[in-house]
């Protein structure tokens, strides 16, 4: 993975709130920054309710909108190298012909995410028909191809099969063969094994892993399993309360992680082993409500290094080590400030 | 032995005094106690309900008395009137002839439409005298003798004459009022501008109201079967248009015994069925046989009573005699033209029974051949002057002149249908929009609206509404109770607020009808006071 | 499926047989006479009509009776209308309350899927808040308030349509007014059902699967959500159906239908039992047979469903 590969996807600033019947915003996504490059692997960790998906599904503009609405933010897709679009205020016609084709999306429920209505076969082919006009055989030789790159046996009868015939594995196998149709520059994998149990979600994750190692595929790997982090991504973008509050290459991260959230993260896994699976032992305390986030660093209330300016002060994401960002005042303030990959590049 | 039954006889005779002195010693020295609750029994319809409340406020206003009401479905309120099973119920006659016995005779001891328990040997006399006495004007003098009794112990209240609510297209000539509503077709025609239509627009569009239960006469009952009835058959006499007093129908004339006991009859020698078989004098007797004879319909005939009268037939009909022998029933056909009848008890509206339904003749072949299906459109063969066309179930039944009728050429309309509509305002709106061109009854709810329209006509019906008090339970069983209870009523008030289309108030039993008209008598006062005075009288407290 | 098929279609007669005891002594132990009139038939004659029927006889053997001629296809004779047998009264009935049914069905689906469609598009839109008051009106307006009032607008005002009547030989406009009349409640109820399986389907992870495929806006709509926004419109349509292709009461009062509905009601109070029973032998295997096919189309749109 080279520093210079291109951009597929920058996010900058975004913020995603939710208005809701009394008028309050739900601040999902306060100010999150992140980008992931050509052939990269970028993990997003976070505790549950920290706007890992929100941001994601922001990227695909696949939130209703009313109630969400976007405050701040850009979105950069780099469709191909001359062609770079702004997403957040694109034509929704527009994003739409992006989804599926060059940009598709895992969810982690596979067991919902499908229709139960229709046949695979349908499912899959009607991506390639929709966006390539590919005719049904045509499609569905394709389908056929990727079913069983995925890794599912028989293809040819389980084709023609309904959702409910597949188990919980298997299904999450077709989500990833139906992602793929259109060979897209980005995959948004969201928690996509949370919902398995141990062997399957290894074995999907290898499938995962084959795919990127074949194709070099940009993914943005959403997880709670700082095991299938370090394992995979190559960078890491830590969230919390609607901000990445801190970003870095995974070994720089996994060996020093600088934001007191993060060290917390990192202290209650008791082994780096990549084919352990642990959830995250929530840090003390409980995460913040959305609609009243704590003034200043919005982690103070559970942080135990907590001092005078934490509460006043929002601190701004650093660049505290050579692409090791960080925002905590316990570094050094005079650091210079994260500016997305151009200014990295530098 | 004989002295020993002239003790118990004695004996008895001492017992009853002294029970009755005791009785009336207990009654002297008690106290008045208060009135018990009541309640009045109706059935289902609006306007029912309204009266009811009406006459529950009247009695708790002038009596103080606690009236409840209770509203059943039609045949659950028919049991309970035949089994007595109520205090007050509201009840309704229409008459099936025009003749004052039609209602005297159902206050009679044990009649199936007494309903009310009471029972008095003086006026039970009456009716039956009545009906030995051939003048109507002295006959109407024994109906008054008992319609005295009938008012003075107050088995029923007597509430109004009903009105006809006839709403009719002005274009509709030849069409009468009368008491009995009943509008033969063969005097009907339509006119346009002053002159009588076009043979092709000769057509009246009817609603009889409900699709009839059937088209043979021997079995039919209501009054929608009887306006198609008239139609399709004709009796022995028919009614006046005007005044309905009988005139010849098939029997073009009648002779009649001097014991008023023996009719002879001639039939017209050009009465025809429809298929245009003659009408003969053993079609009437074979008809007639049917009817009284339970072993001949097919469906026992609702009304063979009405044949009681036929001499020899009244234990046939009623089970008394369980095979007919018809040479003991008196009805001869003497020829093809003449038939004799010979009655049980000298009936002096005999003349009007012939022109019921159930008198109408059917042709023989035609029942025999078809059965149960014989009157259907494509069997039905009659003798009136008109014949069924189409019979649509539910929709329509539709008429045209039959040409072998021996009237045929004063038929002048072509065509008559007639519509089942059971919704008045349906039918209402139909009359509106000009799709149907008479309606015999309008919905009470549009009263205003319909009393301002020019087509609509009201006229007195001889139908009447009233009230029956249950004589064989307390508090009912005394007279005195029953007349205050009749007293307090206003009747006027009960005319013009509750219902609106100008009903009469009716004071004795019997409503004004017959030929001269029958004039009863006057009947209970309205009198608040004297109703409180008797029911204290009756030993009730009243404040 | 053809397994479940035939199980059910032996079982229905047993389901009828019991629907039968169960009408076949009620109307029986109810109180009231078919005999009785205003006008009292003596005592004598009314013995004769209960012989004639075979009411003299105890109630089961005028079951068994009565269910000999059932199995031959013969519904006996009508204690009313006295030239008829049930059989010709049901036949000759039974047509106009299927044609008006049918009629006023599709007319409620045509409404009632539309207005719940654009509705559950766009939900709290001005469309969805208009669309769903009106059907809130038809579900609580009654047809014994909708009916006249057609009538006196499109009859009486404007003269466009008969006040009432039906034309025996099959559709004419004389069938616009009852069918709307009765449609309207239906396509009021459909609409509501079809908004609201539509917002819970759309909220479905699927749907959103599907628009992240990036399908455009009608295929996820009709592909992905229709089918499964169906359901409860399928299940209502099941007794709904059956309902409304029996008749009307109230419809076919106010236009004067001559169709089974009315039947019903005056058949059970006039106590004219060999109809009531007849009616209910009809209706309930109609209702049987319609069961059958919700459950089977119910198969068809869902494929988790499986018979056996
Ligand atoms: N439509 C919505 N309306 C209001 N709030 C919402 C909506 N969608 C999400 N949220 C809120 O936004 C916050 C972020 O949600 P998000 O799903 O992004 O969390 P997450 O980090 O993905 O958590 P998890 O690990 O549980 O998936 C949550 O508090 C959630 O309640
Ligand atoms: S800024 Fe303060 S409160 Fe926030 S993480 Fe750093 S030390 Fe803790
Ligand atoms: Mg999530």
């Amino acid at each position: 993975m080279s520093e210079s590969a291109p951009v597929v996807l920058e996010v900058r600033d975004l913020k995603t709130y939710f208005r809701t019947d009394d008028g309050a915003d739900v601040k999902a996504v306060d100010g999150a920054s992140f980008y992931v490059r050509a052939g990269e692997v970028l993990g997003i960790v976070g505790e549950s309710g920290s706007g890992k998906s929100v941001a994601n599904l922001s990227v695909l503009r696949l939130l209703p909108e009313p109630p969400a609405h976007h405050p701040s933010g850009e979105i950069f897709f780099q469709r191909n190298p001359t062609q770079r679009l702004e997403l957040l205020r694109a034509p929704l016609s527009t994003v739409r012909k992006l989804r599926g084709r060059e940009m598709a999306m895992i969810f982690q429920d596979p067991m919902t995410s499908l229709n139960p209505f229709l046949k695979v076969s349908r499912q899959l082919t009607e991506v390639l028909e929709e966006h390539e006009g590919t005719g049904p055989e045509e499609s569905r030789a394709r389908a056929l191809e990727l079913l069983s790159a995925v890794g599912i046996p028989a293809p040819e009868r389980r084709i023609d099969q309904y959702p409910h015939q597949f188990s919980g594995g298997m299904r999450q196998r077709v989500m990833i063969a139906m992602a793929l149709m259109c060979e897209p520059t980005l995959l948004v994998a969201d928690e996509p094994t949370t919902a398995l149990d141990v062997t399957i979600s290894a074995q999907i994750l290898d499938l995962l892993r084959r795919i990127h190692g074949e194709r070099k595929t940009a993914i943005v790997l959403i997880t709670h399993d700082l095991g299938v982090i370090a394992g995979m991504a190559h960078r890491v973008a830590v969230m919390y309360a609607g901000k990445v509050i801190e970003t870095a290459p995974v070994r720089e991260l996994f060996k020093k992680p600088l934001h007191p959230y993060a060290q917390g993260l990192l202290a209650s896994i008791p082994r780096l082993d990549a084919t352990r699976r642990e959830e995250l032992k929530p840090i003390g305390g409980s995460p913040p409500d959305l609609r009243a986030v704590p003034s200043g660093c919005a982690f103070h209330p559970r942080c135990p290094h907590r001092f005078e300016p934490c509460d006043k002060k929002v601190p701004p994401l650093l660049e505290v080590e050579p692409g090791h960002y960080a925002a905590c005042f316990l570094h050094p303030q005079d650091k210079p400030p994260y500016r997305g990959p151009e200014e990295e590049k530098k | 032995m004989a002295r020993s039954s002239r003790l118990i006889a004695g004996g008895a005779v001492l017992a009853l005094l002294s029970a009755s002195l005791f009785a009336y010693c207990a009654r002297a020295g008690e106290k008045p106690k208060p009135f018990p609750k009541v309640e009045i029994l109706y059935n289902t319809l609006e306007s029912h309900r309204a009266i009811a409340e009406a006459l529950a406020q009247m009695w708790k206003d002038e009596l103080h008395v606690n009236v409840g009401l209770a509203n059943t479905e039609w045949k659950v309120y028919l049991d309970k009137m035949r089994d007595l099973d109520y205090q007050i119920a509201r009840a309704g006659w229409v008459f099936d002839y025009n003749d004052p016995h039609n209602i005297f005779e159902c206050w009679q001891t044990g009649n199936g439409n007494n309903r009310t328990g009471w029972s008095n040997k003086k006026y039970d006399e009456l009716i039956e005298k009545a009906t030995l006495v051939r003048d109507n004007a002295e006959r109407w003098k024994v109906y008054q003798d008992a319609e005295r009794l009938a008012v003075d112990e107050a088995p029923i209240l007597p509430i109004y004459i009903y009105v006809n609510k006839n709403m009719l297209s002005q274009k509709v000539k030849g069409w009468y009022d009368n008491v009995l509503n009943t509008h033969p077709y063969d005097a009907i025609w339509i006119e346009e501008d002053g002159k009588v239509a076009p043979p092709d627009r000769q057509k009246l569009n009817f609603n009889n109201g409900a699709e009839p239960q059937t088209l043979d006469p021997a079995i039919m009952s209501g009054v929608p079967e009887s306006r198609i009835a008239i139609a399709l058959y004709e009796g022995l006499t028919r009614y006046d248009p005007k005044d309905l007093h009988p005139i010849p129908g098939v029997a073009e004339s009648w002779e009649i015994s001097e014991d008023g006991k023996t009719y002879t009859f001639h039939l017209r020698p050009d009465a025809r069925w429809s298929n245009g078989d003659p009408v003969t004098a053993s079609d009437f007797v074979y008809s007639w046989l049917r009817v009284i004879d339970p072993t001949q319909l097919p469906q026992p005939a609702e009304y063979a009573q009405v044949f009681d009268w036929i001499e020899g037939a009244k234990p046939v009909i009623h089970g008394d005699v369980k095979t007919c022998d018809p040479t003991r029933i008196g009805l001869d056909a003497r020829d093809a033209r003449t038939l004799v009848v010979r009655l049980a008890a000298p009936c002096p509206f005999f003349l009007n029974l012939c022109a019921h339904s159930t008198y109408y003749p059917v042709h023989r072949a035609t029942v025999e051949r078809h059965g149960q299906k014989w009157t259907r459109p494509e069997n039905i063969v009659g003798n009136g002057p008109f014949i069924l066309k189409q019979w649509e179930l539910s929709a329509k039944i539709v008429f045209g002149p039959s040409p072998t009728y021996w009237g045929h050429e004063r038929v002048k309309l072509h065509e008559i249908t007639f519509f089942p509509i059971d919704s008045q305002d349906t039918a209402l709106n139909k009359f509106l929009a000009g799709e149907c061109d008479w309606l015999d009854d309008v919905p009470i709810a549009r009263a205003d609206e319909v009393k301002k329209n020019p087509c609509f006509r009201a006229s007195p019906f001889l139908t009447i509404y009233f009230y029956r008090f249950n004589c064989t339970k307390p508090p009912f069983d005394d007279p005195r109770v029953r007349r205050a209870f009749s007293m307090a009523v206003d009747k006027k008030t009960i005319c013009s607020k509750v219902e609106r289309f100008g009903e009469i108030p009716l004071k004795g039993v019997c409503p004004p009808c017959g030929n001269p008209p029958y004039k009863g008598v006057p009947g209970l006062p309205y009198d608040p006071e004297g109703a409180r005075k008797l029911l204290r009288e009756a030993g009730y407290e009243v404040p | 499926m053809l397994k479940y098929i035939l199980r059910r279609l032996v079982t229905a007669p047993l389901v009828i047989f019991l629907l039968l005891v169960i009408t076949f002594t009620m109307v029986r132990v109810a109180p009231g006479s078919p005999f009785s009139s205003e006008k009292a038939t003596p005592p004598e004659i009314q013995e004769r009509q209960r012989a004639f029927y075979h009411l003299d006889k105890s109630i089961p053997v005028q079951f068994i009776y009565y269910l000999g001629n059932v199995v031959r296809g013969d519904l006996g004779p009508s204690l009313k209308y006295k030239d008829l047998t049930v059989n010709e009264i049901i036949s000759r009935h039974w047509l106009p309350s299927f044609v008006l049914g049918t009629t006023a069905m599709a007319l409620a689906l045509v409404m009632g899927m539309t207005a719940g469609i654009l509705a559950g598009l766009k939900p709290n839109s001005r469309w969805d808040y208009s669309s769903m008051t009106i059907s809130m009106v038809g579900i609580t307006l009654p047809a014994f308030v909708t009916g006249p009032l057609l009538v006196v607008v499109f009859s009486l005002k404007l003269g466009w349509f008969r006040v009432s009547g039906w034309d025996a030989n099959g559709f004419s406009k004389d069938i616009v007014l009852p069918a709307i009349t009765l449609s309207l409640p239906y396509a009021a109820r459909i609409a509501r059902l079809m908004r609201a399986g539509l917002l819970e389907v759309v909220n479905q992870d699927y749907i959103r699967t599907a628009r992240a495929k990036g399908l455009r806006e009608h295929v996820v709509v009709l592909r992905h959500a229709l089918k499964g926004a169906l359901l409860p419109v399928v299940s209502f349509l099941g007794p709904a159906v059956a309902f409304i292709i029996t008749g009307s009461l109230v419809v076919e009062t106010i236009f004067q239908v001559p169709g089974l509905g009315r039947q019903f009601t005056q058949s059970a109070l006039n106590r004219d039992y060999g109809l009531t029973q007849g009616l209910v032998v009809f209706v309930g295997t109609l209702l049987v047979v319609l069961n059958l096919v919700v459950d089977v189309a119910y198969g068809f749109l869902d494929p988790r469903i499986r018979y056996d």
